[in-house]
């Protein structure tokens, strides 16, 4: 006879104990926790619990793993093929992910969780529509899920809506203002708007709040870079570049056309040597402009 | 919203096995090696993208890909010695610059090409956190080996074809 059977009380209160280790970020003791009630008897909360601590720890095999094994004893646990999907997305094995996250669909269509998984793995593979759609149907069923607002500013991001990305990244830090996603996600999207010092803020906090982030701390470091004189320049020339069609080819089509074609036609060659001297000033700062800025970061390393 | 709404779209398979992220190893940026072919032609670009297919997790596309890029190479040497041979004068220096950037232009449509097909993959990488590879002894070993063979496929027409040198 398992605990849960035994005493259900005393179960309840051990695994509310995991749920909050999880939440604060103590997997080792969390997964202690779990082995110590998995010795007593098994059951697929519990190896869902062990899969999340596993997850946690970035063991996305152990994760995968633990939660297989949950869904051999219950094949609808639908938070064993949640996190089951969330390992193999790590892996990844995307649709093997996918397989699982319809399948927690296919059991409830309403799973905000799942549909927010599932849009996070359309943006990774680039099926940026789809993954709008999902998180919006998220967002239709739960209005307060601030991860997937978060979610929805980098999707639109992505898509160059950099307004509405604001606006979704605002929202993420109004219903979450301590969690690092909503930073983070609100950082990303300022930092592809072009507010760099506002980026470098909301990625500072992010990283304050979750320091072992290495792609948040990756991201507040850029943000830092781009806020620094020699290189600020750059930062907004790439992203000019970046919302041309064709971004680098198309500077360098217009370049050649102007001096090649535009300008001889016009008979206005002198004006072409002046743009073309501009041209290489331009693109000797673009070659040197980050190799300084990093020299400077050695010097002055960011707060 | 109720369960009927399960059968739309949204909640059809959507990936393929050229989804997976599997089996990739510090890629080279595509768009980095489309500027190499920029400047060092698809002789030397060509065989790198090839070579990215294994770096990108998909190995069955690099031999295919290295058939094409070698034989577009070719076939666009044999067009220039081609319409050189056909020219009864040597080609001006005007005629020289516009030789070579058509060379160019050619090249950055092919590699352009492979380049977009392979973007997907990498930003899948960048999403994994795989590290992109470094390119500048890669792009030196290219230069020296793609480079090499087009000067001296270029030496052995203007030898045997007597055509005129468009450098």
């Amino acid at each position: 006879m398992t605990m849960h059977e035994q005493s259900p009380k005393a179960y309840s209160a051990a695994i509310e104990k995991i749920e909050h280790l999880l939440e604060i970020e103590r997997w080792k003791l969390a997964e202690q926790e779990v082995l110590s009630l998995l010795a007593e008897g098994t059951t697929p909360e519990l190896l869902v619990l062990l899969a999340r601590c596993r997850f946690g720890r970035e063991d996305w095999d152990g994760a995968r793993v633990e939660a297989k094994r949950a869904l051999e004893l219950d094949p609808e646990d639908i938070d064993a093929h949640t996190v089951l999907a969330a390992a193999c997305i790590q892996l990844g094995q995307h649709r093997r992910a996918e397989t699982h996250l319809l399948e927690a669909l296919r059991i409830d269509p309403l799973d905000v969780r799942a549909l927010y998984f599932y849009s996070g793995l359309m943006l990774r593979t680039g099926h940026l529509e789809k993954a709008e759609k999902l998180v919006r149907r998220a967002l239709a069923l739960d209005a307060m899920h601030s991860p997937s607002h978060g979610l929805l500013a980098r999707i639109l991001s992505e898509k160059k809506k950099r307004g509405e990305a604001l606006a979704a990244g605002k929202t993420s830090v109004r219903l979450a203002a301590n969690e690092e996603h909503s930073h983070a996600n609100l950082g990303a999207s300022y930092l592809e708007s072009g507010h760099p010092f506002l980026a470098r803020r909301h990625l500072r906090e992010a990283v304050r709040l979750d320091p072992s982030n290495t792609a948040v701390l990756e991201c507040y470091l850029f943000a830092d870079r781009a806020c620094r004189v020699l290189f600020l320049p750059f930062y907004y020339w790439s992203l000019l570049v970046d919302r041309l069609p064709g971004k680098q080819f198309a500077v360098w089509g217009g370049f050649l056309a102007l001096c090649l074609v535009i300008l001889p036609a016009l008979g206005a060659e002198g004006i072409g040597r002046s743009i073309f001297l501009v041209y290489v000033l331009v693109c000797l700062y673009t070659w040197v402009a980050s190799p300084l800025t990093s020299l400077w970061i050695r010097m002055r390393p960011p707060k | 919203m109720s369960t009927s709404d399960f059968d739309d779209d949204l909640f059809r398979p959507t990936l393929t096995r050229h989804d997976d992220a599997v089996g990739m190893h510090r890629p080279w940026s595509p768009g980095a090696l489309v500027i190499v072919s920029f400047f060092f032609g698809l002789a030397a670009a060509g065989p790198l993208l090839a070579l990215n297919y294994g770096r990108l997790g998909r190995r069955g596309s690099v031999a295919p890909t290295m058939t094409l890029v070698i034989l577009l190479a070719l076939a666009a040497m044999v067009a220039s010695f081609a319409f050189l041979s056909s020219r009864a004068w040597e080609p001006d220096d005007d005629e020289r610059f516009w030789y070579r950037t058509l060379g160019r232009v050619f090249s950055l449509v092919v590699c352009g090409a492979i380049a977009w097909h392979q973007s997907k993959r990498y930003r899948m990488a960048q999403f994994l956190g795989e590290p992109s590879g470094k390119l500048l002894k890669p792009v030196i070993l290219a230069l020296l080996i793609g480079g090499g063979s087009s000067l001296m496929i270029w030496f052995l027409g203007m030898k045997y074809l007597d055509a005129p040198t468009p450098f």
